[in-house]
């Protein structure tokens, strides 16, 4: 997956184990360079390897950074180009663009698509230029370093022969893509994301820089793209480099006391295997306390309002009900009707291996739903059912006023239904939404589903 | 059997948690400073969702309790044959309210219900509901009884993992209709719990012999019924604990643990 790793001479430490590579600047603490080395060994050899020592990172940092204003990378691969994670004034050169976490000290995860390579450095330092024909190469370990250039090796689309620019004439690879009548949409590619999830799909839909494109002709086609990174300044194309102090200097702020410091609750411990999380320095998150009692129910902004009938105690419920179904409180007929309200949950659905989820919200069913649009774009959970006989994104279930509803997604073993009372499964049409009584059951190839509610009117 | 689990070195297989999680009675490394044998519980997460694992442990950890289970460690277990995650946190070798070592009488169910109370309004007053208390969350340690954490994998939207009547049968019916766990919900599981542990009655008559679907309807669409045979301050205690609407319950768990404290409970 590497071709090469060549150490930029400088303080700082290089760390490459595997596939993965790191750096951290020379304010990084010992059990910070050591936790880097413990992970890149631990999940080196794994070809997930950078996603996963990314995800994990990124889960440490989500609770707490006890060196914020350390700079740190880890860069590794992943199923779709090259996960990274960089970590304070840090920054990384891909070939077309700058990567730098914004604000810093802050942190940030992104697909990286080397153009052909990737550079590290602190910020503000000048980048190598990337040298085809370098012998330096780090196979393993770790050592001293202000940075390093990742040369990958059979990156997806990328060229036998890259040739580097040795110009400064302010060309952009934009520029250089057109001149390679290459359409300038290829960049896209290798755009960040912070959330590597939502990115993934899209990285994986685009031409990566560099391949062979369809009207690119020959395969000899070479794409100029490896060269010198300008200085990182701000620029239009570049927002996530740190803006730079404004020409007009504010006022100075005054200087505000420094806080009392306060004794973190460090322990004396060595660090734990690759990715793992102390929890015995977790801290209270400070979140207030649960709400006691019950009470009407509130109206949640931002969530879905439909009509209905008020209980006595202010529950909302669906027309049509004699008694509440929260607190069994007789409905009087015609008694506060025509009230509207965040529409409570719907029920639950359980699935034939026992998985009870709440239908709160709509659902992607199906054996690989994770990766559908729908849910990427948050308009549907998965429900996953594993099964030969069901596809990839099988059906949705989707709520419309008080009704659950379900549309079969033309998938190739169909969608049917078990409704009470019924005697026969029947076949939904595809794309044919159908609402879902409670207590029916739903067949999604040979895998089945149930439907439970509690808002059974006598319709 | 595994022999270890990334750098904890396997004494002796525990039964599986509530959810069927793999549980292992491991040796700690020296790194962590823990002479007592500690519990293993492998997690199935994966990598998408090891961020929001990490982020919940480090909530539940940060409350601070002497009635919940004290949590070590959690990191990713590379080993083919693991789940995905592992979760170090004090042992229990007295097992469960559901399945004990050693039998309890009746007061020590009692006061470990009691226990798990406060371990639950700890977690309440910290902004968290538990969702998922039964028997089988009540663990028994060196300590006392702590109350473990819910159930921390799995994807979004699930609210419970049923195999049979028993593993639903402390659920309020509220996570049933579909809403969120909350302070309510777990008094009416504490107290759906406890009935458990004091009668050998099943909270809803007939449950015994329903299949899995059938069961969910019932407790969604019938009441409970206390065994008339329990005491009355426990049996009131119960009522109070498991009416239909949250107003009408004890409105801390707390308030539930103080009143089976004052619970005589003959055996």
């Amino acid at each position: 997956m590497i071709e090469r790793i060549e150490v930029t001479a400088g303080p700082g430490t290089v760390i490459r184990y595997g596939s993965i590579v790191a750096w951290a600047d020379a304010s990084a603490s010992p059990s910070l360079i050591s936790f880097l080395a413990q992970s890149a060994r631990n999940l080196g050899p794994s070809p997930r390897g950078g996603r996963q020592i990314a995800d994990h990172i990124a889960g440490v940092l989500a609770t707490r950074d006890p060196e914020p204003h350390v700079a740190f990378a880890v860069i590794g691969p992943s199923d779709h180009g090259w996960a990274s994670l960089l970590h304070g004034p840090v920054q990384a050169w891909d070939g077309a663009r700058w990567l730098a976490p914004s604000p810093s000290p802050g942190w940030l995860q992104a697909i990286i698509t080397p153009r052909p390579a990737v550079t590290v450095s602190a910020a503000g330092v000048p980048t190598p230029a990337v040298q085809p024909d370098a012998m330096w190469d780090l196979e393993s370990g770790v050592v001293p370093g202000s940075g390093f250039v990742l040369v990958p090796s059979g990156v997806p689309g990328r060229l036998a022969v890259v040739h580097q620019s040795t110009d400064d004439d302010g060309e952009s690879p934009s520029d250089q893509l057109a001149a390679a009548g290459l359409p300038e949409t290829a960049l896209i590619a290798g755009d960040l994301d912070a959330d590597a999830d939502a990115d993934e799909p899209a990285t994986a839909l685009l031409p990566e820089v560099g391949a062979a494109m369809p009207d690119a002709g020959a395969v000899t086609t070479v794409l100029p793209v490896a060269r010198p990174a300008p200085d990182p300044e701000p620029t239009a194309a570049n927002p996530l480099v740190d803006a730079a102090p404004d020409l007009e200097p504010e006022p100075e702020p005054e200087p505000e006391p420094e806080p009392e410091p306060t004794p973190a609750p460090r322990r004396p411990v060595a660090p734990g295997p690759a990715g793992s999380l102390d929890l015995r320095v977790a801290s209270s998150t400070g979140a207030g306390p649960l709400p006691r009692g019950g009470g009407p129910d509130p109206r949640i902004p931002g969530a879905p309002v439909v009509a209905g009938t008020l209980c006595s105690r202010g529950h909302l419920n669906r027309p049509g009900l004699t008694a509440c179904a929260r607190c069994r409180t007789p409905i009087s007929a015609g008694g506060r009707e025509g009230i509207s309200g965040t529409r409570p949950p719907l029920g639950i659905l359980i699935t034939d291996d026992g998985v009870v989820y709440g239908v709160d919200r709509g659902y992607l069913v199906g054996s690989n739903s994770r990766r559908d649009p729908t849910v990427g774009g948050g308009l549907a959970r998965p429900l996953t059912l594993n099964g030969t006989d069901v596809s990839g994104s099988h059906a949705e279930l989707r709520i419309v006023d008080w009704d659950l509803t379900v549309v079969d997604r033309g998938s190739t073993a169909g969608t049917c239904v078990f409704d009470p009372g019924a005697t026969e499964w029947a076949r939904l049409n595809p794309f044919e939404p159908r609402v879902v009584r409670p207590g029916a059951h739903l067949a999604f190839g040979q895998r089945v589903v149930t439907f439970i509610s509690p808002w059974v009117t006598a319709g | 059997m595994r022999s270890s689990v990334a750098d904890y070195q396997v004494i002796r297989a525990l039964p599986a948690s509530a959810a069927g999680e793999a549980r292992y009675l491991c040796q700690a490394p020296d790194r962590l400073e823990q002479d007592a044998p500690i519990m293993i519980t492998e997690l199935a997460v994966d990598a998408a969702g090891w961020r929001d694992l990490a982020g919940k442990l480090s909530r539940l950890a940060g409350v601070r309790s002497p009635y919940l289970l004290t949590l070590l460690e959690v990191g990713p277990d590379l080993d083919p044959e693991g789940a995905g995650v592992y979760l170090a946190s004090e042992s229990a070798p007295g097992g469960n309210v559901a399945v004990p070592t050693t039998p309890l009488d009746l007061t020590d169910r009692v006061r470990a219900v009691a226990q798990a109370a406060r371990g639950a309004h700890a977690l309440h007053e910290a902004g968290i509901a538990h969702g998922a208390i039964d028997a089988r969350s009540i663990l028994l340690t060196e300590r006392g009884a702590v109350l473990a954490p819910p159930v921390l994998g799995g994807p979004g939207g699930v609210i419970a993992l049923m195999h049979d009547w028993r593993d639903v049968v402390a659920l309020d019916p509220a996570l049933l209709r579909g809403e969120s766990p909350s302070r309510a919900s777990d008094i009416w599981a504490l107290a759906a719990t406890l009935h458990g542990v004091v009668s050998s009655r099943p909270l809803y008559a007939d449950i015994d012999s329903d299949p899995g679907v059938t069961a969910l309807q019932r407790i969604l669409f019938t009441r409970p019924e206390i065994d008339p045979a329990l005491p009355g301050a426990l049996a009131e205690t119960l009522a109070v604990s498991l009416a239909d609407d949250p107003g009408d319950r004890v409105l801390a768990a707390d308030e539930l643990a103080d009143r089976l404290a004052g619970v005589e409970v003959a055996p």
